[in-house]
């Protein structure tokens, strides 16, 4: 069924907008899990075995895996239809966007100005946004996170809200807010006595997945920022619609506004795969300045390639070749650990987590599927696709003077 | 107010030996999604019609279009026929429209007309 956006700021489809989304949800949906299983087989069944017969050794890693499997005939089909449904996706929404703009923008500014609530917003027309932000249309997403800057327009907010509601077919809770809810969760389960009272999600686009932090720690302040202010204009009016008081602004993870020692959590969701490897360092340094001694960094991120067979590598850095990902397999094959300790980080609090989708399972499930020893069960089950659920990566670690915490 | 921009910037992927196959199977995509779009359509017509007895299967047979309506369909088979040659659009016609893209060379930049150079009318069947 075609998610419906449930916010104030969900736009009508057209009848013919909306089959056109159901189609771009259902050819996603036919390509990530029938072709993908007819690639998966003919890796393993025919391409794998072949190469160990000629070569008289297994295949090393995914990139020996993409270089076999580029002359598949199944790999060029998957890849098209892969491609096509990611454009398909963004295409779907753009008319419907357009055809309301104004509509759009003014509901957003009415939302904003909604004083009940009790969340701010404060853009810098100044802020340079970087270059990998402004100039590479992310994951084929016309204009980035960026287009139409002008004063008040929230379009681009809008166009990732309706992308990501069709691309995820499902997968990503009804307010696609899974990634920050089941953080959450985890946060609460692992670490009952860590009670934040300030907490920070660093590159939060349209704050989906920074509300659900603000709606389980309760009594904390709750800080969103992000380079793009179209994302964050849309942000602030739907988290004043949900009712969810943030604080929304627009500033750079790499050098943020804040004072030192401020946060006792800073938190971040699919961000940092976004970035180029100095840019993430940059962040770090910067997430363990903010911190509190005592405070906890978490990043929601792509599982760590060293922690995947070789075809999962290879299955995972599609996006990295071919959906304007290019930092995509740069991080993935960092050592998180490594980068952590190099920020300032206690490398003897760092922890890797395996978290099950908290939306998508019941509360007992949610438990129950928590991975107690991610590191043993790393390669069985992060970033998979299983029967119960997708288990999401994380990885955190402690400012020094909190490991008795962790 | 810019427009939000339906292409990326950059070029578009291809994965078979013949970027021509990409080509033809982003446009049978293209074709597919149309398709779906009138079947949903079609199917809510009729189960309307059918709930509110507005007439049979014979008379939607025999219904004739006015002048207009074929002006109208013609129309919208243009448009059918840009979304599904969609590849066409982005490789061909993008030059103004997408003057930031990187990508698209010397030629995109020198073109700054919208107007387009009369194509000679083909008379065969």
């Amino acid at each position: 069924m075609l998610p419906q956006l449930k916010h104030d700021l969900q736009l009508p489809k057209t009848r013919d907008e909306a089959a056109r989304s159901r189609f771009a949800m259902n050819l996603r949906g036919y390509v990530m899990n029938d072709v993908a299983q007819m690639m998966n087989e003919t890796y393993h069944e025919k391409v794998a075995p072949a190469y160990k017969r000629q070569s008289g050794h297994d295949v090393g890693d995914g990139d020996n895996v993409h270089d076999l499997m580029m002359n598949e005939q199944i790999f060029k089909f998957y890849s098209s239809i892969r491609y096509n449904a990611q454009e398909m996706c963004h295409r779907a929404v753009i008319p419907t966007i357009e055809r309301q703009r104004d509509e759009l923008n003014d509901q957003a500014a009415r939302l904003s100005a909604k004083s009940d609530v009790g969340g701010t917003l404060t853009l810098n027309p100044d802020l340079k946004v970087p270059n990998y932000v402004e100039n590479i249309d992310v994951h084929l997403m016309p204009g980035s996170y960026v287009t139409g800057d002008e004063d008040g327009d929230a379009r681009a907010g809008a166009l990732y809200d309706g992308a990501i509601s069709i691309f995820a077919f499902g997968q990503m809770g009804d307010q696609m807010d899974d990634i920050g809810w089941s953080m959450s969760k985890y946060i609460r389960h692992m670490f009952p006595d860590f009670a934040p009272k300030k907490i920070l999600d660093v590159g939060c686009t349209i704050g989906h997945n920074t509300l659900p932090l603000a709606q389980e720690f309760t009594e904390a302040e709750v800080h969103a920022v992000d380079v793009a202010a179209p994302g964050l204009r849309y942000a602030h009016a739907r988290a004043q619609s949900i009712g969810v008081p943030v604080h929304f602004s627009q500033q750079n993870g790499e050098c943020l506004d804040f004072e030192d020692n401020s946060f006792d959590l800073v938190f971040s969701s699919m961000f940092l795969h976004e970035l180029p490897l100095e840019s993430i360092k940059n962040f770090m340094k910067e997430a363990h300045r903010v911190l509190r001694p005592g405070g906890l960094m978490l990043n929601m991120e792509l599982p760590p390639n060293s922690n995947m067979h070789a075809y999962d590598q290879f299955y995972l850095d599609w996006d990295s070749h071919y959906n304007n990902e290019p930092f995509y397999k740069t991080f993935r094959d960092q050592d998180a650990k490594a980068l952590s300790a190099e920020a300032g980080f206690d490398a003897g609090s760092f922890f890797n987590a395996a978290v099950p989708q908290y939306t998508l399972v019941s509360k007992e499930e949610f438990i129950d599927l928590m991975v107690i020893n991610p590191d043993a069960e790393m390669l069985s089950k992060t970033g998979l696709v299983q029967e119960d659920t997708c288990h999401r990566y994380a990885f955190g670690a402690w400012k020094q003077a909190a490991t008795a915490q962790a | 107010m810019t427009d939000l921009s339906n292409t990326t910037r950059g070029r578009r992927y291809s994965f078979f030996e013949n970027a021509d196959s990409d080509q033809l199977l982003s446009m049978l995509l293209a074709t597919l999604s149309e398709l779906s779009v009138t079947r949903e359509r079609l199917y809510a017509i009729e189960r309307l019609a059918e709930e509110k007895g507005l007439f049979t299967s014979e008379e939607l047979e025999a219904y004739k279009f006015s002048p207009e309506e074929e002006d109208a369909l013609g129309q919208s088979q243009s448009d059918l026929l840009k979304e599904v040659f969609y590849p066409l659009e982005f490789d061909y016609r993008p030059a103004v429209k997408r003057k930031s893209n990187p990508e698209a060379g010397a030629s995109a930049a020198n073109d700054q007309s919208d107007e387009q150079a009369p194509i000679p009318f083909s008379w065969a069947m």
